[in-house]
């Protein structure tokens, strides 16, 4: 009886050595840890993923997010210390981040990897904090107009000759609200997207010279079209809690005919209305000057405290040119090298990513000054810009007093911010 | 030599194991942690590049219109609510108390459901039933031939829409408690004051109100406790904090000051600022609850 109570005993505590013994083989495979968008988790990253935890030996733990959890969870990580090694996020925020002491600064690895100059410049601008590198952009797109084809032919208008200025977006708009009772345009959630409306060519820039650059009497008119448009009902609003994808996705399921988007939405389209007859084009501009977009797209970047140097080989095997284009044919997304555009493959493509190209020649970093200067809550998603956006499209205030209350708002944080520097 | 420990030791020592775990959980997680935040409170900028600066971030604040701003949202939000709920809780409370009603755990049950409901699926529901393009509430109102209403887009009517949501959620959780509390009243009052000719409306003047002071004034700690601290989930979800700051709570301008503008010191600041307030609150029922009400001693 004794002998088969140590028998049991002896069993049970080999199984726990054994597990012991097995979890900690697992564990002692060192892990590498990434923040990924949960909307850019393509198949052909996945591979590199695996083909980077092959070579180096690590057990890669990847967490994909949408962003507005995304930029919680990782300033949480940073107070924490428990920042993943390699972050995917929007540029400015890594000079935010950087500005926090909590990025990698990446300036000499840069300069001394030859394949950085097939870079376009305006993609290492947007990630360049007083003259040091922080990141390298994964995506380089810049937002467009997309438009319903069937709609505009329903309403009597070319659909291949979408609006090309403000007063002819207004007319479009008009039009098809009237002739088949679907609002003509569809407002964001995320006050980005209608930012493209400002950015022309008279005010490439949100700031120039330490100020705010956008309080122009064209700017004022291209707001008051905006906003009679909204008051006609020619277009559908979202309320201040809206979800940040839900308008576009009303765009995909044809509840509007017109939106601003971007190259991010074709793998949507593709995966929730493919049959949806669409085109892309420039945003409208005013007919007084030309047109200026947004230049967006997310970049990658290294966590201080993890395994820089790895992570650093990861970034430089993600933006392969023969990676990049993978992650064109997957999701259609536009890259940051200038091998991409002209390789022949990228050139012999056609809609959506050839019209997609040739809008992002009309995009700048319009808001990279903001980041440098610590100033979030000017920009896009920040709460000045967001409380003139909720004042133009929610309140009608007058697009004088509109534009005039932010720029007194936004000048009073830059004068602030540059004396506290000096 | 062999250690000789005495009864009492023993007790004294096999209670305080016990209680190790428990004061392990206290001090790790609140006692060390109410610390660091204070500290990190007397900080000044952000990320790596903070240095001490003693009161400075409590004295921005208090010259900081936000801050102004969300505290009267706030100190709104939880008046309307708490005195709209309360009412209703007790109304209700008051109907279901009613001897001859039946279907009673129905009714309670149906009532009480809200409450169970997770408050992000709360805000979820009520924002597109607000939507004013196509939420049902609009649809109604226009069907009957009246005028659609901007519930969030408003910067009045946003808040309002708050209030009636939070009023929704907590009316069912009050007139439970309302509801216990005068299950627990004697009935010897009630039959002393009809027989001295007094109706309905007399007895819940004189003697149900009064009896049932330490009842409302747990479920007013309670409705500013939510107030103050749950209305996050719902300001976030259903405006977040819009139009042009108009549902702006304290706990949403925190988060704003901590996860968007990146500026730990000022929200840890704002925190015990708004500590501050909610210790005054429980302060001053705690001192309501010991004096004497109505003649009655608590």
């Amino acid at each position: 009886m004794k002998g088969k109570k140590r028998n049991i005993s002896l069993t049970v505590i080999s199984i726990i050595c054994l597990v012991l013994l097995i979890t900690s083989i697992g564990c002692a495979q060192e892990k590498f840890s990434i923040y990924w968008n949960s909307n850019h988790d393509y198949a052909v990253y996945n591979k590199i993923f695996q083909q980077f935890a092959a070579k180096y030996g690590f057990k890669i733990e990847k967490t994909t997010m949408l962003w507005p959890e995304f930029k919680t969870k990782i300033m949480t990580d940073f107070a924490g210390g428990t920042a993943p090694d390699l972050i995917e996020a929007p540029p400015y925020w890594f000079l935010n981040f950087a500005q926090l002491g909590y990025m990698e600064d990446i300036t000499e690895k840069v300069e001394s990897w030859p394949q950085s100059k097939d870079w376009f410049e305006a993609a290492w601008r947007e990630v360049t904090l007083n003259g040091r590198i922080y990141g390298m952009k994964l995506h380089h797109t810049s937002m467009a107009f997309f438009y319903n084809k069937d709609y505009l032919m329903e309403a009597g208008l070319d659909p291949d000759i979408p609006p090309k200025t403000v007063r002819e977006f207004q007319e479009a708009c008009a039009k098809i609200t009237k002739a088949i009772n679907i609002p003509g345009y569809i407002f964001d959630a995320d006050d980005q997207y209608e930012m493209s409306w400002i950015f022309t060519e008279e005010t490439p820039y949100l700031i120039e010279n330490d100020k705010i650059a956008i309080n122009t009497p064209t700017n004022v008119k291209t707001l008051e079209i905006l906003q009679d448009i909204i008051r006609n009902g020619w277009a559908l609003t979202p309320g201040p809690g809206t979800g940040y994808q839900m308008m576009r996705r009303l765009f995909i399921q044809g509840g509007s005919a017109m939106k601003i988007s971007g190259p991010w939405d074709v793998q949507n389209i593709n995966k929730f209305n493919p049959g949806l007859n669409y085109g892309i084009t420039i945003i409208p501009y005013p007919e007084e000057t030309g047109p200026r977009s947004l230049l967006c797209g997310t970049g990658i970047a290294i966590c201080k405290g993890g395994h820089a140097k790895e992570a650093w080989e990861l970034m430089k095997m993600l933006t392969q040119v023969d990676i990049e284009i993978k992650a064109t044919k997957e999701a259609g997304m536009l890259m940051p090298r200038k091998s991409w555009v002209n390789s022949p493959e990228i050139k012999g493509m056609g809609f959506p990513v050839a019209d997609l190209a040739a809008t992002l020649q009309y995009a700048v970093p319009a808001t990279v000054d903001a980041s440098i200067l610590a100033l979030p809550e000017i920009s896009w998603g920040g709460k000045v810009w967001r409380k003139f956006y909720e004042r133009i499209i929610y309140l009608a205030m007058p697009a004088k007093e509109a534009i005039q209350l932010y720029e007194e708002e936004a000048n009073k944080l830059i004068q602030q911010r540059l004396t506290e520097r000096k | 030599m062999k250690l000789k420990i005495t009864y009492h030791e023993k007790k004294w020592v096999s209670a305080y194991l016990f209680l190790l775990p428990a004061i392990v959980i206290l001090i790790s997680f609140y006692i060390i942690p109410f610390i660091i935040g204070f500290m990190t409170s007397l900080y000044v900028g952000r990320g790596m590049g903070e240095r001490f600066g003693w009161f400075h971030n409590y004295y921005w604040l208090v010259k900081d219109a936000d801050f102004w701003n969300s505290l009267k949202v706030t100190l709104i939000f939880t008046g309307g609510f708490t005195v709209a709920s309360g009412i209703i809780g007790l109304g209700l409370a008051l109907l279901i108390n009613e001897p001859k009603l039946k279907f009673v755990n129905f009714f309670k049950a149906t009532i009480f459901v809200p409450y169970i409901i997770a408050l992000v699926v709360i805000g979820l529901v009520w924002q597109y039933m607000l939507n004013d393009m196509f939420g049902v509430i609009n649809y109604f109102l226009t069907s009957i031939g009246l005028k659609r209403i901007l519930w969030l887009k408003s910067s009045s009517l946003a808040l309002l829409s708050l209030i009636i949501i939070q009023i929704w959620y907590t009316a069912g959780f009050n007139m439970v408690l309302f509801l216990s509390g005068l299950q627990a009243l004697p009935k010897d009052y009630y039959d002393a004051a009809r027989v001295d000719g007094a109706g309905g409306w007399h007895q819940l003047i004189y003697i149900t109100i009064p009896l049932l002071v330490p009842t409302i004034i747990f479920v007013v700690l309670i409705s500013i406790l939510n107030g103050f601290i749950n209305v996050f989930t719902l300001a976030k979800i259903v405006t977040q904090g819009g139009p042009i700051n108009a549902t702006n709570v304290l706990i949403l301008y925190i988060y704003d000051l901590g996860f968007e503008r990146l500026n730990f010191p000022l929200a840890n600041a704002l925190t015990y600022i708004t500590f501050i307030i909610l210790a005054l609150f429980s302060f001053i029922q705690y001192k309501l609850q010991e004096k004497t009400i109505f003649g009655l001693r608590k």
